[in-house]
């Protein structure tokens, strides 16, 4: 196999073997990334359960579509803009389907306030992020969750850098508060 | 003061200029109100870059079952293509065959129905 330099060598030949057929390194893939997916999708979509399923989702699709890695970007990166595409479209298809009635809505509001007494920051900043738009979510995600850079992060969900900050400022000033009052 | 809020909600995530920094800087030595807001934000941001989130624990292996299942899925439907494409050839072939020679024996099949034998070229030898 062709030897690879350079800043993502390791990524780039794992994706070399797993598309000569080597299951393993798909699995060391997976097992290498499956955190950091789990925290942007969890983030995107606050739900554990649909959490799995688009978690599995994602990396079919990248084993599906490997072949077209060329190593141009991180391995993670290209990861999580398949992640984050799928969260939106999941989101997308929730909208549509309105799965709560505002009745169940209310409940729902209730029993989390009881649940957060136990101040389980985990649970509390998933329920936080459900509050927050679908747009201002995905900046919290990737820049302050996952850490990605300002430009990065406007790469990856093809916004204008200047969009980003903003929205990052309208969301921290949206959080804030949404997760003051589910700590009381 | 809500211009210097939104300055120092921008410089956790964009470099500001040298009298931007001057002015937030100055801001928060002199605000009590300032470095509160300062905290609760920083206690946020730690809050959320600390979340720890992970798959259930046989997602990876469900994963890898999938996987193996698609690529025989994949073998399996190459598989039909081809095999069901030679089934309409042969079925149209044999159609052929029965409404030009009007029955689908041996000779027809070959080619060769009706077909008799020069005899005039074994008299030669």
């Amino acid at each position: 196999m062709e030897k690879v330099t350079g800043k993502y060598a390791d990524d780039i030949s794992l994706v070399n073997a797993a598309i000569s057929g080597d299951q393993k390194a798909f699995e060391e893939i997976v097992v290498k990334y499956r955190t950091m997916v789990a925290k942007i999708i969890a983030g995107m979509l606050g739900n554990r359960t649909d959490a799995d399923d688009v978690g599995q989702e994602t990396f079919l699709r990248f084993y599906r579509s490997m072949h077209q890695y060329k190593g141009d970007a991180a391995l993670g990166t290209y990861l999580t803009r398949i992640a984050i595409n799928l969260s939106l479209n999941e989101l997308k298809k929730r909208k549509s389907h309105r799965w709560l009635s505002l009745e169940e809505k209310h409940e729902n509001i209730i029993a989390d306030k009881h649940s957060y007494r136990s101040h389980d920051d985990t649970e509390l900043v998933e329920k936080a992020l459900a509050q927050l738009d679908t747009k201002f979510r995905a900046v919290v995600v990737l820049r302050i969750m996952q850490g990605f850079s300002t430009k990065e992060t406007a790469q990856i969900l093809k916004l204008p850098l200047g969009t980003v900050l903003s929205r990052l400022a309208r969301a921290q000033e949206k959080l804030k508060p949404i997760l003051q009052k589910l700590e009381e | 003061m809500e211009d210097v809020k939104k300055l120092l909600l921008r410089s956790y995530d964009a470099p500001l200029s040298e009298e931007e920094n001057r002015k937030l800087k100055a801001a928060l030595l002199h605000s009590e109100a300032l470095r509160a807001e300062k905290k609760e934000l920083d206690n946020m941001r730690t809050k959320l870059s600390d979340f720890e989130m992970d798959f259930t624990q046989d997602f990876t292996e469900r994963l890898m079952q999938r996987i193996a299942g698609e690529k025989g899925f994949t073998f399996l439907s190459v598989f039909r293509t081809v095999a069901f494409s030679g089934i309409a050839a042969i079925i149209l072939v044999l159609v052929t065959v029965y409404f030009m020679d009007g029955s689908l024996n041996i000779e027809s099949l070959l080619g060769i129905n009706g077909y008799a034998p020069d005899l005039g070229l074994l008299t030669i030898f």
